[in-house]
Formats: C-alpha cells, sequence, structure tokens
C-alpha cells in the first residue's frame, strides 16, 4: 500500500529518462516505456493484494509532509478503495496504451517522456489528498494531453488539441476558484480534504461553490453542454492518447465530482442534485443519438464515451449508495471497455486502412482480412452496450438501480440510453464488418498482419472486462466500504456524522 | 553603511559612466558595461550588507525616507531588475551596434544605473514630493532609452509616443497631487491617510484628485484605459530596454501606487469603497484588454507587450483586495509577490527574443518553429517562461495568480473573477500556441542549423529557468521576505 506514490515518481522518472534515452535504437525505448508501465501494473497489483481498508472505509495516510504552510498546503498522498480502484485502472491503460503505441516512430521519446508525464499526473490526481496538491497534479494532466495531440495526433489536430486544452483550462479555472472558496470559507488556513470536508463553508457559499466545483470537474468528464470537446480531441490524438484521454483522463472529472465537489458542499447537494442528474442524462441521449448518425468511426466511439460518462455522472447525482457504486464501476468500466474500442479502431483499422470513414471501410471487407479484429470488435462492441457477463453491465445495472427512486423519470430515459447504445454499436458493427457484399465493391488489397503487442492488449483489456463482469463483488466491496466512510458518506445521501 | 549612500553610489556611478563615454571615445562599451554591472553588482552586495534601519539614515533624508519591508523589498527588487537588465545589454550588444549611431550605446549602459537609483529612492518615498522627483529620474532616463537605437525608425516612433503620453501623464499626476493637497493639505502619506479618515475633508475633491492620480500613475504601469501607448513602444524599442519597461517601470509605478493606495483607502477613509471600485473596475477591464487582442498577435514581442498589460491588471486587482490579508502578505505585500515572480520570467522571455534576434532571426510566432530542434536548451527555458507566464502550477508564475484570485473569492467581485478567468485562459491559448510552434517540425524552408549563443546567455537562461521553478514550489523564501515585520521582533519589543 505505501509504495502506491511511487507509480507517480516511477511516471517521473521514466518520463525523464526517455525523453534522455541513449542509443539510437527505438526498439530499447519501447521496451523501456512498457517496463516503466508494467512497473506501475505490478506497483498498483502488489498494493491492492494487501489492501486492508480501513474499518471505517476512509483514506489511508501514505505520506503527508508540509509544502507550503502559509496558505495550508501539504504534500498529502492517501488512498481508499476508490482510488485504489481507479489507480489500478490507470496502470492498465497505462500498459496497453504502451502496447498499443508500439508502431510509433515519429519523435518517440518524446512521446514516451510526456505520455508518462500525463499519467505522473493522473496517478497523482486519484491518490491526493490536500486540495493545493490535487489542482497541480490536475493542470501536469492537462498540459501533456495538448502536446500528445497536437504533434501526434491526426484530423484537424490543432484545432482539436487547443480546444481540448481550453476547455480543460476554463474547467480547471472554475475548479481553482471554487477550491479557492472553499478554501477561504473556511477560514483559509487548509487545503486538507478531510478538514475541509469536516468544517464546511457556511450552506450559502456552497450553493454557490458546488456547481463551480461539480461543473469545472465535469467539463474534463465530459457533462453536456461542455462535452463538445471529447469527439473532436478523441479523433485528433493518436490511438494511445485517445485510449489514456477516454480511458482514464475524463475519469480525473468524474473522480473530482465524487471526491472533492460533494464532500466539500454537502449542504447544496439536494438543489443541484435535480439539475445535474438531468444534465447527465441528456449526455447519455444527445451521446447516442450523435454516435447513431456519425460516418466517422472514431467520432462513433467518441460520441459513445459521453453517453458512458454520463451514466458515471448520472450515478454521481443520484446520491444513493447503489448509483455511487454503478458510478465509480462505471468509470473502471468504461476506461478498460473504452481503451479497448479507441485501440482497435485507432491503431488496428485506422492505421492500417487510413480510412475511418464507415462507408469506405464497407467495401475492404475487413472480416476476411482481420477475423480476430472483427472477433474482438464484437466482443468489445457487447462490452460496451452493457451485455450481462462484461464490467458494463454491472455498472450501468447500478446506475439505474440507484437512479429509480430519487428520479424515476431520469431513470427510464437512461435505460433509453441503454437501447440506443445498442443501436449505434449495432450499427457500425453491420456497416464495417458484415456489409451487404453484393453493394459493395471488393478491395482485396491485402492490409498489414497484426502484432503481438496489440493482440496482447487487445486481450487484455478483454480479459479484465470479463473477469470485472463475472467477479465484481472484490471491486465492488472497496468501493462499497470507502464511500461509508465519513468523508464520503455525503455521496451516499447521508450527513457527516 | 546606510541605504541611502548605496543610492548616491548609484547615481553618480551612472553620471560617471556618462561623462566618461562622451569624454574618452576610445574606451570600448565592454569595458564601460564591465563597469556598470560591476557597480550594480557592488551597489547590490553594500545593500545586502548594510544597516536596514531608518537610525542609519543621514539627517537631511531621514524625514523623506521610511524603510518599512516593501521598501527594503523593492530596493532589492530595482538592483536586481537592472543587473539583469544590464546583462540582456551586453548580451545584446551585437544586435545593439547595429541599430545605434556609429555603433555605440555607452547612455544604454549608465541610464540604467540612474533608474535604479531612482526607483530605490521611490521605494522609500513618505510624500507625494519624492515620488514626483523619484518618479522623473526614471521616465526621464526611460525617455533617452526607448530612443537610443536612434537607427531604427520604429525605435524613434516608439521613443516619441513614450516622450508624448509620458509628458502628458506627468502633468496629469501633477494636476492629481495639486488637487490632493488642496484636498488634505498634506503631500505625505500619513498626513493624506489622516485626512482620508478624519471626514473633515471634501469627498468630491478627494475623488477627483484620486482619479487624476490614477489616471497618472496608469500611465506608467499600463493600467487601462491610459494602456495605448504599450504596444507600439514595447514592440518598437530595443529588447533590453522593453524588460525594463516591462519590470522596472511597471515595478516602480506599482510601488507609488501601492503607498498611495494604501493611504487613500485606511481604514475609515471617505472614500474608502469608492477607490476600491475603481480599482477592481479598472483591474478587470486592463486583464481584458491586455489579454484579448493578445491572442490575435502573431509577433512574439507584441504579443509579450500585450500580455504586460493583462499582468498589470492583475496586479491591480492584487492591490484591490485591501481586506484580505492572507498567507501573511498585505495587498501591498502580494503585488510585490507577484512583481517578483513576474520579474524572472518576464525577463527569460524576452531572452529568448533577444536571442533569436541576435541571430538574426524574426521574432514572429513562424520564427520560433522548431526551436526545439535547433536549440532544445532554449526551447526548454523559454517553455517553463511561457508556462509561467500563463500561470501554470508549479511555476512562479501561478502562485501570484492564485493569491489574487483568493482576495477576488474573499470579496465576492463576480464580475471581476469572471474578467480574470476570461483572461487567463486567453493567456493559456496565446502562451501555448508559441510553447506548440517550439516543438512543431520546421517547415522546409526554414533555417534549420543548430542555434548558437554565447556562455553567458545560456547562463543567465538557465539560472531564470530555475528560479521560477524554485519559487514555484518553494515561496517560503519570497514570502518571508515580504511578510510584515516578524513576530519575534515585536516580542522583544513587548
Amino acid at each position: 500500500m505505501n509504495a502506491l506514490p511511487w507509480t507517480i515518481y516511477l511516471c517521473l522518472a521514466g518520463a525523464a529518462l526517455l525523453r534522455f534515452w541513449p542509443g539510437r535504437s527505438d526498439a530499447s525505448v519501447r521496451a523501456g516505456a512498457l517496463g516503466v508501465a508494467v512497473g506501475t501494473l505490478i506497483l498498483t497489483i502488489n498494493a491492492a493484494c494487501r489492501f486492508e481498508p480501513m474499518p471505517d472505509g476512509s483514506l489511508i495516510t501514505l505520506t503527508k509532509a508540509e509544502w507550503i504552510p502559509a496558505i495550508g498546503a501539504s504534500y498529502h498522498l492517501a488512498a481508499d478503495g476508490i482510488s485504489l480502484t481507479l489507480v489500478l485502472l490507470t496502470s492498465i491503460a497505462a500498459t496497453v496504451g504502451v502496447l498499443f503505441s508500439w508502431n510509433i516512430s515519429h519523435r518517440l521519446r518524446e512521446f514516451f517522456a510526456l505520455y508518462f508525464l500525463l499519467l505522473a499526473g493522473v496517478f497523482g490526481v486519484f491518490l491526493s489528498a490536500d486540495l493545493f496538491l490535487l489542482f497541480v497534479f490536475y493542470e501536469i494532466a492537462i498540459v501533456p494531453k495538448y502536446f500528445l495531440i497536437a504533434i501526434w495526433g491526426s484530423t484537424n489536430r490543432e484545432y482539436g488539441a487547443m480546444k481540448l486544452a481550453l476547455y480543460s483550462f476554463v474547467g480547471s479555472a472554475l475548479v481553482l476558484i471554487g477550491l479557492l472558496a472553499a478554501h477561504v470559507f473556511t477560514g483559509g488556513s487548509t487545503f486538507d480534504l478531510a478538514a475541509l470536508a469536516h468544517k464546511t463553508a457556511p450552506v450559502a457559499q456552497q450553493m454557490w461553490i458546488y456547481p463551480l466545483l461539480f461543473i469545472g470537474f465535469a467539463v474534463l468528464a465530459g457533462l453536456w453542454p461542455f462535452h463538445t470537446w471529447a469527439p473532436t480531441g478523441h479523433v485528433a490524438a493518436p490511438t494511445a492518447a485517445s485510449m489514456l484521454l477516454a480511458g482514464v483522463v475524463m475519469k480525473l472529472g468524474a473522480y473530482g465530482c465524487l471526491r472533492v465537489a460533494i464532500p466539500l458542499c454537502p449542504d447544496a447537494l439536494a438543489a443541484w442534485q435535480l439539475p445535474f442528474a438531468s444534465l447527465a442524462v441528456i449526455g447519455i441521449l444527445f451521446g447516442a443519438f450523435a454516435a447513431m448518425v456519425q460516418d466517422d468511426f472514431k467520432f462513433v466511439i467518441g460520441y459513445s464515451s459521453v453517453s458512458h460518462m454520463g451514466f458515471a455522472l448520472l450515478g454521481i447525482s443520484t446520491l444513493t449508495l447503489a448509483g455511487q457504486k454503478g458510478a465509480v464501476m462505471q468509470m473502471f468500466s468504461h476506461g478498460i471497455i473504452a481503451g479497448l474500442l479507441f485501440g482497435i479502431v485507432g491503431r488496428m483499422i485506422y492505421d492500417r486502412t487510413h480510412t475511418r470513414d464507415l462507408t469506405l471501410l464497407q467495401g475492404m471487407r475487413l472480416t476476411r482480412k482481420m477475423p480476430f479484429v472483427a472477433g474482438t470488435f464484437v466482443v468489445a462492441g457487447l462490452a460496451s452496450m452493457g451485455m450481462p457477463g462484461f464490467s458494463g453491465f454491472i455498472a450501468e445495472l447500478a446506475v439505474l438501480q440507484g437512479s429509480w427512486k430519487p428520479f424515476p423519470a431520469i431513470a427510464l430515459l437512461a435505460a433509453v440510453g441503454v437501447l440506443l447504445a445498442a443501436g449505434y454499436t449495432l450499427r457500425v458493427i453491420r456497416l464495417v464488418f458484415f456489409p451487404d457484399e453484393e453493394s459493395t465493391k471488393r478491395d482485396n488489397t491485402p492490409l498489414a498482419p497484426l502484432t503481438w503487442p496489440e493482440i496482447s492488449g487487445t486481450l487484455l483489456l478483454i480479459g479484465i472486462a470479463l473477469y470485472i463482469g463475472l467477479q465484481p463483488a472484490g471491486l465492488m466491496g472497496w468501493i462499497e466500504g470507502a464511500l461509508k466512510s465519513p468523508l464520503m458518506r455525503p455521496c451516499i445521501g447521508g450527513g457527516l456524522p | 553603511m546606510s541605504v541611502f549612500t548605496i543610492e548616491a553610489f548609484l547615481a553618480l556611478a551612472g553620471m560617471v559612466l556618462l561623462l566618461v563615454e562622451a569624454f574618452f571615445p576610445k574606451i570600448s562599451l565592454k569595458t564601460l558595461g564591465t563597469a556598470a554591472i560591476g557597480s550594480a553588482v557592488v551597489a547590490f552586495f553594500l545593500y545586502l550588507g548594510c544597516n536596514k534601519d531608518t537610525s542609519a539614515l543621514p539627517g537631511f533624508v531621514a524625514a523623506w525616507h521610511q524603510l518599512d519591508t516593501l521598501a527594503i523589498f523593492y530596493k532589492g527588487f530595482a538592483l536586481v531588475t537592472t543587473i539583469l537588465v544590464l546583462w540582456l545589454l551586453l548580451i545584446c550588444s551585437p544586435y545593439l551596434k547595429r541599430f545605434t549611431v556609429d555603433g555605440k550605446f555607452g547612455e544604454m549602459l549608465a541610464l540604467p544605473l540612474i533608474v535604479c537609483a531612482g526607483m530605490m529612492w521611490m521605494a522609500s518615498a513618505k510624500d507625494l514630493v519624492t515620488v514626483f522627483v523619484s518618479l522623473e529620474l526614471v521616465t526621464v532616463s526611460f525617455y533617452v532609452l526607448v530612443a537610443a537605437t536612434r537607427k531604427s525608425v520604429i525605435s524613434l516612433e516608439a521613443g516619441v509616443k513614450y516622450l508624448i503620453l509620458g509628458a502628458l501623464s506627468t502633468g496629469i499626476l501633477v494636476f492629481g497631487i495639486a488637487w490632493i493637497y488642496g484636498a488634505t493639505g498634506s503631500l505625505s502619506f500619513e498626513g493624506i491617510a489622516a485626512a482620508c479618515a478624519n471626514g473633515g475633508s471634501n469627498k468630491t475633491a478627494l475623488l477627483f484628485a484620486t482619479a487624476f492620480l490614477l489616471a497618472g500613475m496608469g500611465f506608467k504601469v499600463a493600467m487601462a484605459p491610459f494602456q495605448m501607448w504599450v504596444p507600439d513602444v514595447y514592440q518598437g524599442t530595443s529588447i533590453p530596454v522593453t524588460t525594463f519597461l516591462s519590470v522596472g517601470s511597471k515595478a516602480a509605478g506599482f510601488i507609488v501606487l501601492t503607498r498611495l493606495i494604501d493611504a487613500l483607502t485606511v481604514h475609515g477613509s471617505l472614500i474608502r469603497d469608492e477607490v476600491i471600485l475603481m480599482l477592481v473596475g479598472l483591474g478587470a477591464i486592463t486583464v481584458l484588454v491586455g489579454s484579448l487582442p493578445a491572442i490575435f498577435q502573431t509577433s512574439v514581442k507584441r504579443m509579450l507587450a500585450y500580455s504586460s498589460i493583462s499582468h498589470a491588471g492583475f496586479l491591480v486587482l492584487a492591490l484591490a483586495s485591501r481586506d484580505s490579508v492572507r498567507f501573511d502578505l498585505s495587498a501591498g505585500g502580494i503585488v510585490a509577490f507577484y512583481l517578483a515572480t513576474y520579474l524572472p520570467m518576464t525577463v527569460l522571455g524576452f531572452l529568448g527574443i533577444a536571442i533569436m534576434r541576435i541571430q538574426g532571426q524574426g521574432e514572429e510566432i513562424q520564427d520560433f518553429t522548431g526551436l526545439a530542434k535547433r536549440s532544445p536548451l532554449l526551447a526548454t527555458m523559454l517553455t517553463i517562461a511561457f508556462a509561467s507566464l500563463a500561470g501554470l502550477p508549479l511555476t512562479a508564475g501561478f502562485l501570484g495568480k492564485m493569491f489574487v484570485f483568493v482576495g477576488m473569492v474573499d470579496q465576492g467581485w463576480w464580475v471581476a473573477i469572471g474578467c480574470a478567468v476570461i483572461g487567463a485562459a486567453a493567456g493559456f491559448y496565446y502562451y501555448f500556441r508559441i510553447i506548440l510552434a517550439m516543438f512543431s517540425p520546421a517547415p522546409a524552408n526554414a533555417v534549420s542549423s543548430s542555434l548558437q549563443f554565447g556562455l553567458s546567455a545560456r547562463v543567465l537562461c538557465v539560472a531564470l529557468g530555475i528560479v521560477i521553478l524554485v519559487l514555484g514550489v518553494y515561496p517560503r523564501p519570497l514570502q518571508k521576505l515580504l511578510a510584515p515585520a516578524p513576530v519575534a521582533a515585536q516580542h522583544a519589543v513587548k
């Protein structure tokens, strides 16, 4: 457990090391990157195996040191079941992301340096128990994203990168103001999460601090109507970056809502519950409908991410135990499944066919040429639409269950979103992999064969989605334990003791 | 030795160097430059070691001189700025030689010492007459500095613009001073504060005077709506002078503004609310008129000019947050903190442009394309500087901005916060555009040879980059310098 902060340091050291990697061989850089990523995975799995939650589920302090005493900022890292779940997700995504970047050769060292810098920020956010520190890590996670997309991206990359960066920065500016307000109105002596949650700001102030924090964080989670950066950003990003973006970075936003916004403003939750739940469900439906009509394969996945993250945000807004469990589970599950989908589309298909246009792909007879791709995409699609047996099912079911009691109408609409997910997923599966053979012209150009990193990465993700789908109890236990802790209790509808 | 001796020494050194330059034309620029930077460095060490107590001052200045925390801090700030600017002048000498008559620019090496003496004197001013005299010492020297690169037409244009608007603003300032004397019967800050607080003064006259004082000082610090001269002058004049204007002249203006606003908004002051309202409004507007046009600039130097306006806006907002004494700093302390973080990043940014110019490159954003390949060191250091100017956490620029935001949140100025957020977000846009350009592959027709620059420029570059990062992570030393009288001393008195 105490080794968890080393995920951050390992990523930072890895970033520096890979940037100045000696020698000319690219293969050694890739191996080094894989080594760093696997290192974080081993650290996390080791911590997960030895994880013994506190009796009340609260955060376990990993390291704590004074930082800027005048403003009450400290270097305080801590973890509970929720952080651990997301750290686990991050290290899995990191490993698979390296595997799916195996074909990058353009400025490889810089690519991996930025990649691990981004990951260091993400690990840092999930492990911070001091809000000043959390904000610093949050910003560290934003900046490399911009460069990853702007330099290694494809379609409209500068536009996509700048849009994403500006949305993120405006979102983080709102978060900063919310945090500063929480800091100021509680006496201005500390940024410690537990202390701020214990001694909250006056109710009148909470009423506006809460939306600032929630919306500021939710921008990064793709909350409608602030989601528009997500599809363009995902499409423009290189494969590994879209995997991280959809898989991990969007979770930063949802995590912030859950971990920071709600505990800091327990008295404002009731008033804002319905508006935010409505926005979330609009996001679910909007994302699904938009995904239904896209011509670009990656846009389909991009909009589906908006829809799926809507479930996470809806779960958070329910303030019920089931809904929150579902939300955290959905963050984990969507991280795995979206990573898988982006990997298949971006790396396996686009890098070989150089098109993501659904009508062009129709004629390429991908099922014949790459049966493995077709097979895995169908499996991933099933997982994404919430097929029982995969992690997505557990998560979305729990969210629906949790939202039924407070908002039956919204729960029904969200259920429609699940159906729509089946619709758009089946549509792309049919268009790309099972087109009408008669009506399309046949293109028999052979495609490059699949490589071992892609295959192993895909299998790893499918395996995890299945494993969690069949054995959710372990993760659910961690999450539930953490949600019942005094700090997180406002999230499940109970005030502080 | 008292602080006053150092100020006198600097002014004297400046004058001697001017005379030497005039009467001994054979003495090389390098010697003059070394002498100038040497005098500044000597003055800095003397300053570190000198007795910073009012009792050490000679009797004839003690009446007009105060030596509080801020004064001591700003004196050091002026010295550091001057040393950096002189260093920059020496680095830029190949480029300056091209634009000066006969390749001589000795006066540019001597005048910064006189400016420095003026700024140090100003930091201690207790009354508006001292302020005016020292401010003029600074401004008149700047008139010469701005126009010194005489072979460049835009530099001359900048000189004329600066001269005319500077003279106008001085006139307005004097008018304001006259009114404040009429309204309060005093020229000292203490007297003004007392008159504002006792309620016997005429409120309209006081407000009228304040408006003129703010307008006059607004010109000096580039506060909207008196900022129009900034882009042209900053772009037109030589890079070291732009740097000096951007940091030194701005700091000088803010010392005076801090003292003035402290006096006008003293607790119980008649016009306290009005002055604060004026500052908040002007600050918010300044942030916007600085950062929004900056988005559309193609010249990095001009963009930095607009960004300098935007930073002035943040500083004014910091000054406006009177009651939020947080982080052990007063409003004036936060302004000083912000300026101290602003110093290394601005100097580094302009140093980058200077290095490009010396190599015969332009200062457009497209000239920075591919810089990372040509000089990884410079590109990295400039990335640090621009990230800090944008206000990224872990760099010096973040904390300054954060303090300003805390003050505004505390007071609940939502419109101003909105403007500041827009300004900060726009800042991210325009600074990151340059960073991205530096790390993009250069176009095929561009110069691709590696960029070489001298050892002294490299040392300065790395040193400033390190300072920015260290202050961003560990701001305590700076904060200690600015904290009000240490608690231990108060106990000792008891």
